[in-house]
């Protein structure tokens, strides 16, 4: 039932979207009086289309929260066990969710931009109307023929197949929604710009849709920033961007949406570019039809593909007529044009800087479109693929992301020509003064490569602007209104919006090129096995392996490690990586585990481990500055956000939407650096080997107040342990032995009873036959000292100490003896 | 395809088509057309036609409020005379 209900309401969607297209035209073509009737019920009919489908949507949803596996989609990508959270990201999890979500959200835009078009827009609405009409009858039609997520079982199965372990992620519910907000928000300048160009009015088009145009570019850049947030914590490679045709597929509209709102800048202050913000309008289109064609088609292998389809095709041919048409319509329009386009004074005028920052997107675009259709077309020429990888990327994208941070740097000085050599000239000790504090701190920090430092210089000097113009402007406003700084720099970014929210971007932008000189330019990986007990030292940091364990939750099973992390000898957390086995599908996932920090994060990966246990792998990435990152994502988005924000008459409105706003971005930031990627707090660390024992005192069950302090000159053996733990109760008879044999040999044992009754030690200890001092750990006093992670744990301690031997788990009296007689000697 | 499913689909495309085709349906269900062509239709009356208040034709303005009739009068005669004093 529910199937066919999605089935039929898609099929109706299709036919009212082919009648939107239709209505459209006819109200376009009859005189006024009639025409009127047609485009208001093609308005109507464009939002009953997004009302079918997002009712299709709601089946869909209905389906997987109810367990409709009858229905060949949920049976797939869902199953019983997984939690509701999963089961909403499950939605859009394949291929044709993914498309009936695109098909929603494409008809749900239509429908607000043409209802709710703005004075400019206005003219403009019919010929948008009839576009976007006709690309979301296109999705439709190819999630109705081709992909539908509402086919039929023959046989119905008892359970799904579950969700991919990779997409269970909180983050995976907000990622494919605010990448398809981009997608699809980029037809609307698209259709819009066709609909300038057919009725000639080219002039004020992007105006028109300048709301939309940011809604697309932000839903985009939160698309790839949660993306990239996403790689980073499940892939589990150590890395957050890996030049993946997929995740490029996200970038290169991206990058043309930019320069498209930078050339819609000059548009508006009558400045021309209007050839080229056709170009870019097009381009982004064409550019979302090829990464939905690149996902789909199967000719690109990456983790973020959809398996291959018979799409591919219907794609392509997308993508022609879309180049064709709207490439031809330009054309014929080009004398229009050309007398609409305006001079440039210089480049190093506003003007002139704004073009130079349209050929770098441009540039980019071209670059990374090259690099990911390297290895299909090498194929296709050569019969080999030549596979562009990070480093190819790196080296050609590297100098060109380095130009766009110095224009970006030149940017609030750009007024005309020359003005800005003017301005140059009267910030210049303020702009050298930030270049050469930002390298001088980078290369105390221990950032010493030579092109690294130049890249830190130009981050000096764009942040030194940047910065001085919300500087500047506080300033002049307080001298005019005598408000206090917040309160003057509040109101600043408040009543210009658009400026410094632009501005905000940028910085956002600096601080991420920070993050990504730090990541690319100073890479550290290392593999390292040890044993458990053992400490293995990686650069300043020492990692201890604790215990490995396992545990059965709903489908998988799970494995970790407890490492404990010192940093230059300093106890600073325990990190769990994990390794999860999908019972179902034999599907192994890395949960990384890390410990984050201003300078660098540090990144662990469990890889393998021996079959007892006793010893792990891990895979130990040093991610330098990624923070920073991070954290200029979020100033990026809260930039694009304030930009967005619109004017709203009422008080309420603006406090709600502020409210809001700041309740996402610190959402995204207790994300990042608010939960506990694998980490786990013990309070303390135990004592590396070759540091000072911690001094205790213990008293012990025959009466005796002993302290470790006193025991200086003798080698000491501290042995936690409870006699209600089977492991120590089987050790005690060899440390009985080993201490018969050693204590006229300058050795004392010293027995801690962690978490125990007094009863119960002394019946062990009678039962066993122990005579050296045992007392009680009253609090976990010593324990928490000791930073014991469970019971038994043994540390030597040497005559001068210092700990020598630790030992986590059952000791054998051969062992412990051995370690003794290396002390001794 | 289950009975359930094609009748919600026949109840919703009938609501959609409704919906659609609401901008042509002033062209045949024109309330002022229709009060004019009923007007129109009407025979020349000398005395002025005494009205009720639940009449389909406005009253003019600045005219006092009719009466509330809760109940059914039991004049009806004067109700009218009164509203014909009133005009």
């Amino acid at each position: 039932m529910v199937g066919n209900i999605g089935t039929l309401l898609t099929g109706l969607a299709l036919a009212v979207a082919l009648y939107a297209a239709y209505a459209a035209w006819r109200g376009i073509h009859l005189p006024a009086a009639q025409g009127r009737d047609w485009l208001q019920s093609a308005q109507r009919a464009t939002n009953a289309l997004a009302a079918l489908l997002g009712a299709a949507l709601l089946m869909l949803l209905l389906a997987f929260l109810t367990n409709h596996f009858e229905i060949s989609y949920v049976a797939q990508h869902s199953s019983t066990v997984i939690p509701i959270y999963l089961k909403i990201s499950a939605v859009w999890a394949g291929q044709e969710g993914s498309l009936l979500l695109w098909c929603f959200l494409q008809a749900l835009f239509a429908a607000l931009a043409t209802g709710r078009a703005s004075e400019h827009a206005r003219p403009l609405v019919p010929w948008a109307t009839f576009f976007l009409a006709l690309v979301t009858a296109f999705f439709v039609a190819v999630t109705l023929f081709l992909s539908s997520p509402f086919t039929l079982l023959a046989q119905v199965p008892l359970e799904g197949r579950g969700l991919n372990p990779l997409l269970r992620h909180p983050g995976m519910i907000f990622h494919p929604p605010a990448l398809y907000v981009g997608y699809v928000g980029l037809a609307i300048p698209f259709a819009f710009a066709l609909a300038a160009l057919v009725t000639r009015q080219i002039k004020e088009w992007t105006t028109a849709i300048r709301t939309w145009t940011l809604i697309a570019w932000l839903g985009l850049g939160l698309g790839l920033l949660l993306g990239m947030r996403w790689a980073y914590d499940v892939l589990g490679w150590g890395g957050y961007w890996g030049w993946d045709p997929v995740e490029n597929a996200g970038l290169l509209p991206w990058l043309t949406a930019t320069a498209l709102l930078h050339g819609a800048v000059m548009q508006e202050e009558k400045r021309g570019f209007h050839v080229w913000n056709m170009f870019l309008v097009i381009f982004s289109f064409a550019l979302v039809l090829f990464g939905t064609f690149a996902t789909r088609s199967g000719m690109i292998q990456s983790v973020h593909a959809y398996t291959a389809s018979n799409l591919g095709g219907y794609f392509l041919t997308a993508i022609a007529v879309t180049l064709v048409g709207s490439l031809g319509l330009l054309y014929a329009r080009r004398a229009a044009l050309k007398t609409a386009s305006a001079h440039m004074e210089s480049l190093l005028s506003r003007d002139g800087m704004f073009f130079v920052t349209l050929v770098l997107f441009l540039m980019l675009t071209v670059s990374v479109l090259i690099g990911s259709l390297l290895p299909t077309l090498t194929e296709a020429l050569s019969g080999q693929r030549f596979e562009a990888g990070p480093e190819w990327f790196d080296r050609v994208t590297g100098p060109q992301f380095a130009a766009l941070v110095f224009v970006i740097g030149l940017c609030p000085l750009l007024g005309r020509a020359a003005a800005t050599l003017k301005r140059l000239q009267q910030v210049r000790w303020i702009v050298i003064g930030g270049a050469v504090a930002v390298t001088v701190g980078a290369a105390l920090a221990g950032f010493t490569d030579a092109l690294s430092l130049i890249g830190f210089a130009l981050i000096g000097f764009a942040a030194t602007t940047t910065l001085a113009e919300f500087v500047e402007g506080v300033s002049t406003r307080r001298k005019r209104t005598g408000e206090a700084p917040l309160n003057a720099l509040w109101r600043l970014l408040r009543l210009q919006r658009r400026k410094y929210g632009g501005y905000l971007v940028h910085f956002g932008v600096i601080l991420m090129a920070l993050g990504i000189i730090g990541t690319r330019m100073y890479p550290f990986e290392t593999q390292t096995t040890v044993s458990a007990g053992q400490s293995t030292a990686v650069g300043k940091y020492t990692l201890l392996f604790e215990e490995l364990k396992r545990d059965f939750v709903d489908d998988y099973t799970t494995t970790w490690a407890t490492v404990s992390i010192y940093r230059n000898g300093v106890y600073l957390t325990a990190l769990q990586p994990r390794l999860n086995t999908y019972t179902g599908t034999d599907q192994t996932v890395t949960v990384p585990a890390l410990q984050p920090g201003l300078r660098e994060d540090l990144y662990l990966i469990l890889s393998g481990w021996s079959d007892d246990g006793a010893a792990v792998t891990f895979k130990v990435v040093i991610n330098a500055l990624v923070n920073f990152l991070w954290l200029g994502g979020l100033i990026f988005l809260a930039g694009g956000a304030l930009a967005l924000w619109p004017q709203m008459e009422h008080k309420t409105w603006n406090t709600v939407a502020l409210v809001v706003g700041l309740a996402l971005l610190v959402g995204a930031g207790w994300a990042m650096w608010g939960i506990p990627h694998g980490a786990v707090d013990y309070g303390s660390g135990r004592p590396l080997i070759g540091q000072a024992a911690p001094d205790f005192r213990l008293s012990t069950l025959d009466g005796q107040a002993i302290s470790l302090a006193s025991l200086r000159g003798q080698v000491a053996v501290v042995n936690f342990w409870a006699s209600w733990c089977p492991s120590c109760v089987d050790e005690m008879p060899d440390l009985q032995s080993v201490w018969t044999a050693y204590q006229g040999k300058g050795v004392t044992f010293l027995g801690v009873a962690y978490r125990d009754e007094e009863a119960a030690v002394r019946s062990a200890l009678a039962q066993y036959g122990t005579t050296y001092p045992v007392g009680l750990d009253t609090g976990d006093r010593i324990a928490k000292q000791y930073g014991i992670t469970g019971t038994p744990e043994t540390f030597v301690i040497a005559p001068d100490g210092r700990v020598v031997y630790i030992h986590i788990g059952p000791l054998t009296g051969e062992a412990l003896a051995a370690q003794l007689d290396a002390v001794l000697k | 395809m289950s009975l359930g499913a094609i009748f919600v689909g026949i109840a919703v495309a009938s609501i959609v088509a409704v919906y659609i085709a609401q901008p042509f349906r002033h062209t045949t269900t024109n309330p002022d057309a229709l009060i004019e062509a009923w007007i129109a239709k009407l025979p020349p009356a000398s005395p002025p036609t005494p009205t009720l208040p639940n009449s389909p034709t406005p009253p003019p303005p600045h005219s006092p409020p009719p009466p509330l009739l809760h109940f059914p009068s039991p004049t009806p005669k004067s109700i009218s005379a009164r509203n014909v004093g009133g005009e």
